[in-house]
């Protein structure tokens, strides 16, 4: 059969189509195409059956609606089962909404919570010079937004009353901080307004303060105590993250024990913390100056060589005057 | 009673797709033994829907020629009005087919349907637009054969030829080698383009390809049969120079059958033949 001969058997009407439609393997196409390349009748009837195809694409559309009837009414039963989908999808997502918008408040006051507490009269060693964040703003904020947030203070408050109970037991443990802790409850409502603002105290008789989880800088302002530890406000400022539970400070040191019982000593105002390696036995729970009590008890300014104390759990103390070395006492 | 005809149903429809895929080995070269995986791909393929219409109303459904009627009947007309470009030629051809398709013909005393031969491959209305194109395709070309040819050859303008003849039939040579080289595509793409006059966009919409796609595959198609026509001068003994020039011949001047060349590589046969 030679060349033109072979030009007498064309493709069916069967397989152009297939060809025209895409239907048709490659293998099956690359034949159909060599053909056409070759055969101007079968390449005019595919022209021919494309243009009638062209004009008919409203009609054509029917008889496939009709023969993908199967497909369709599955397709369609999930069309219905879709909406009650759809509805519940919208209610989970709404429900999640509202409960992202509730964490973020509750975290929100959780860390307003030790800006906004107020400092007890026994612990001002770890009163607040300054305020940042959200408590910062009210000092140039008006009257409106300061009730705005006072209102959104209260659960905060409360939040920090639990925190204070909390680490009032702890005071009770060492018997010195309860009577402070009591007196700082009492004069909660007092001082609630000072919360925004900067606060400088002077220091403490008894520098063993339960700190909220907040840092603090030692020797902002002299003052006629001389130590005075100042509370920033922000959290997990110690090397290990974790929140303050008590701290004392020097003139030139400030002494810090984290929830993990870690001590950390850092010198002056700023510059980084130093962990304390471990010289006692036990978790130290407390630390505090003895200096500054017997200063304050005498009613005189501390002594420039001020001693550390520190406490642990089984209400053991040990000494220092630089932060660093502990003697048990 | 109901369930034993469904299961009878059933076995028929197996019967069928297995004649099928088993007459057109299911899509695959001959002598290749289909995989199964060949085999489910080849079947869902299908427009299974399609073909079980086609087949009953081969066989005298007169439901399956209710929904035959209702859904085709319009647009077998309307197909067959756009490619004759004749409302009444369309009717003509349209009921024409109809009328082979209601199994008015017989052969050897028996009803001939051309639903039968419809297998699935392709949706059926497009088959159908096919089969139409056909028909008219072929109508044509019998009818054509019948005229005068003077009426469509356009009368060659009498010139001299400009050329040695020695070096038009080197042009000849080497053009049918260039030609000779071309894939199926490119000369189905130069024969579309060049032979009729078919826009790049109607080529595109054949291969499935973008109308950009088909203008640069032109484009390289023509630059690489230029090289190749350069090329083979030059192998048949001109100088780079002489072949450039030769490149310059008018057309006319050349003794080529451009279609017999594209159908050079034509090598492949397949099961209708073309109408007398």
């Amino acid at each position: 059969m030679n060349a033109n001969s072979k030009l007498d058997v064309h493709p069916d009407a069967e397989i152009l189509n297939a060809f025209a439609e895409q239907a048709l393997e490659e293998r099956e196409r690359g034949k159909i195409v060599a053909h056409l390349a070759a055969c101007s009748r079968c390449r005019q009837v595919v022209y021919l059956a494309q243009d009638a195809a062209a004009e008919m694409v409203p009609s054509v559309s029917t008889p496939a609606v009709r023969l993908e009837g199967r497909r369709e009414s599955w397709f369609r039963s999930l069309r219905f089962a879709l909406v009650p989908v759809a509805a519940l999808a919208a209610i989970a997502a709404l429900a999640y909404i509202v409960h992202v918008q509730r964490t973020e408040t509750g975290s929100e006051m959780a860390k307003v919570t030790p800006q906004t507490a107020p400092q007890t009269a026994g612990s001002n060693s770890a009163a607040p010079t300054q305020a940042t964040g959200v408590a910062a703003a009210p000092v140039s904020a008006g009257p409106a937004q300061s009730e705005a947030r006072a209102r959104k203070m209260a659960p905060a408050v409360t939040a920090w009353q639990k925190e204070q109970e909390r680490t009032a037991a702890t005071a009770e443990v060492h018997g010195i901080f309860a009577k402070t802790m009591a007196q700082a409850s009492e004069n909660e409502s007092a001082k609630r307004e000072e919360t925004d603002r900067i606060v400088t105290a002077a220091a403490p008789q008894f520098d063993a303060n339960p700190a909220p989880p907040a840092s603090f800088e030692a020797g902002a302002r002299p003052r006629a105590g001389g130590v005075f530890a100042v509370y920033k406000g922000k959290e997990g400022e110690l090397p290990s993250g974790l929140a303050v539970v008590s701290n004392a400070s020097s003139q030139h040191q400030t002494l810090a024990i984290d929830k993990a019982g870690s001590v950390f000593v850092r010198e002056d105002s700023g510059g980084h913390w130093d962990p304390v390696a471990k010289q006692w036995t036990g978790q130290a729970v407390a630390v505090r100056m003895q200096a500054d009590l017997g200063a304050n008890r005498s009613g005189s300014a501390p002594s420039p060589e001020a001693v550390f104390e520190l406490v642990n759990d089984l209400r053991q103390v040990w000494v220092s005057t630089d932060g660093r070395i502990w003697k048990a006492k | 009673m109901r369930w034993s005809k469904l299961r009878a149903g059933a076995r028929r429809v197996n019967e069928i797709l297995l004649d099928v895929g088993t007459v057109q080995n299911y899509g695959l070269a001959e002598g290749t033994t289909a995989s199964r995986q060949q085999q489910a791909t080849y079947f869902r393929a299908l427009k299974l829907g399609d073909m079980v219409l086609a087949r009953a109303c081969a066989t005298g459904n007169e439901r399956a020629w209710e929904c035959f009627v209702a859904t085709y009947r319009q647009p077998l007309v309307r197909a067959a009005i756009a490619i004759t470009g004749s409302d009444t030629l369309g009717r003509e051809l349209a009921d024409q087919l109809y009328g082979e398709l209601f199994g008015l013909s017989t052969r050897d005393g028996e009803r001939r349907c051309p639903l039968q031969s419809y297998r699935g491959r392709g949706s059926l209305i497009g088959w159908l637009r096919t089969t139409l194109a056909q028909r008219h395709v072929d109508h044509f070309r019998r009818n054509h054969r019948e005229q005068p040819l003077e009426e469509y050859d356009a009368p060659v303008p009498a010139h001299e030829a400009q050329r040695p003849a020695t070096e038009l039939k080197l042009l000849e040579k080497a053009v049918e080698g260039a030609l000779k080289r071309c894939d199926a595509e490119e000369r189905f793409v130069l024969a579309a383009y060049y032979l009729d006059e078919r826009t790049l966009l109607q080529i595109a919409k054949v291969l499935n390809i973008h109308e950009a796609t088909a203008s640069r595959k032109l484009r390289r198609v023509c630059q690489d049969l230029r090289k190749q026509v350069l090329k083979n001068l030059q192998s048949l003994g001109l100088s780079r120079r002489a072949a450039d020039e030769a490149l310059g011949a008018d057309p006319r001047d050349l003794d080529l059958n451009l279609k017999k060349l594209l159908q050079y590589s034509q090598s492949d046969a397949f099961q209708e033949k073309a109408a007398p």
